[in-house]
């Protein structure tokens, strides 16, 4: 599993994930999902069912806020940038000022990438959750790619 | 005879207590002390400046991570797939990556600032060491006296401060290598 979200919940169960923390991190489903992370078709969602799309809809919002802080992290990193004048006129000098802008733009390309991300995420639960809707879709629903 | 500004208020005063060497380089030809100083002039506060703009930057990553796993809370009780937690644990995964890196550029940044800082200050103390010890030979040569002794002297005393600054301008070649493994993505999704 990769560092960050999971293991930061296998350590810390003070309610970092108070939404799915009753289902998924305190009463982990018996099969399916070992890492117990997720509730699969048998969660909470599946005993209402009709909130699933609400859910869904409102998960991609928050994905949306988190696209919009990528974008304004990225114009910060890009709002970081200096000319070399500062370090100094040294072949030395010049040769740290430019790396220091290549880390700044790396730095936004970060951000930008996690915005693109995110927003493709978002955009692939609304699709499921319009999916679900239109089609009376009960079963697991399909957001994967 | 005017002093001159440097971005670097140590450098200023610098240049100030090499105002009579500088005249007796002139004299005499030898290096001019005062220019060597520009290749080590620098403005820390506007590093710092920057640096605090990338710490903004991932402090505002850090948040973007928060609402991030909000989001995929949310999702995931929503009826969400085990593949799209799979992806959402990458991506996640990647928010740290991009904020640590974030934090450890303008750390850096500010490291960078503090060295600069360091490395004027540095200088203007040592110049200060090389005037004082050259003064009675700059005077000398100021009033027209071209003897060997003093005249070597002189150009000495300059040669020392060309080496000073030298040396610290060649110290900014490790901070540009700490630099180096942060001027690549941190974040890499595929």
């Amino acid at each position: 599993m990769p560092e960050g979200r999971g293991s930061r919940i296998d350590s810390d169960i003070s309610g970092l994930r108070p939404e799915a923390g009753g289902s998924a991190t305190r009463n982990p489903p018996k099969t399916g999902d070992i890492s117990g992370l997720r509730p699969e078709a048998g969660g909470s969602a599946t005993r209402n069912p009709p909130k699933r799309p609400d859910r869904l809809r409102a998960a991609a919002d928050l994905l949306d806020q988190a696209t919009a802080a990528d974008d304004k992290a990225a114009g910060r990193f890009a709002d970081a940038r200096v000319d070399s004048t500062p370090f100094g006129i040294s072949p030395q000098a010049r040769e740290l000022a430019g790396r220091w802008a290549a880390a700044l733009a790396a730095r936004e390309a970060d951000a930008r990438v996690l915005g693109d991300a995110t927003s493709d995420l978002a955009g692939r639960l609304r699709i499921a959750a319009d999916s679900t809707r239109s089609t009376g879709f009960r079963g697991r629903i399909a957001v994967a790619q | 005879m005017t002093s001159e500004v440097f971005e670097h208020p140590a450098l200023t005063s610098a240049a100030t207590r090499l105002a009579t060497l500088r005249a007796a380089a002139g004299r005499i030809g030898a290096p001019d002390p005062v220019a060597a100083l520009r290749h080590l002039d620098c403005s820390p506060p506007s590093i710092r400046t920057s640096a605090s703009a990338v710490d903004a930057g991932a402090l505002v990553v850090t948040s973007a991570q928060t609402e991030f796993r909000a989001g995929v809370e949310r999702a995931e009780t929503g009826g969400s797939t085990e593949t799209f937690g799979t992806w959402a644990d990458t991506v996640d995964s990647q928010y740290g990556a991009a904020a640590r890196a974030a934090a450890a550029t303008a750390a850096l940044g500010v490291r960078i600032a503090d060295r600069l800082d360091e490395l004027a200050l540095e200088v203007s103390s040592e110049v200060s060491v090389i005037v004082s010890d050259a003064d009675a030979a700059v005077a000398a040569v100021l009033t027209g006296d071209r003897s060997a002794e003093v005249v070597s002297a002189v150009s000495a005393a300059c040669t020392a401060v060309v080496r000073t600054v030298q040396e610290k301008v060649a110290s900014l070649t490790a901070l540009a290598a700490e630099l180096e493994p942060m001027t690549t993505p941190a974040v890499q999704l595929s």
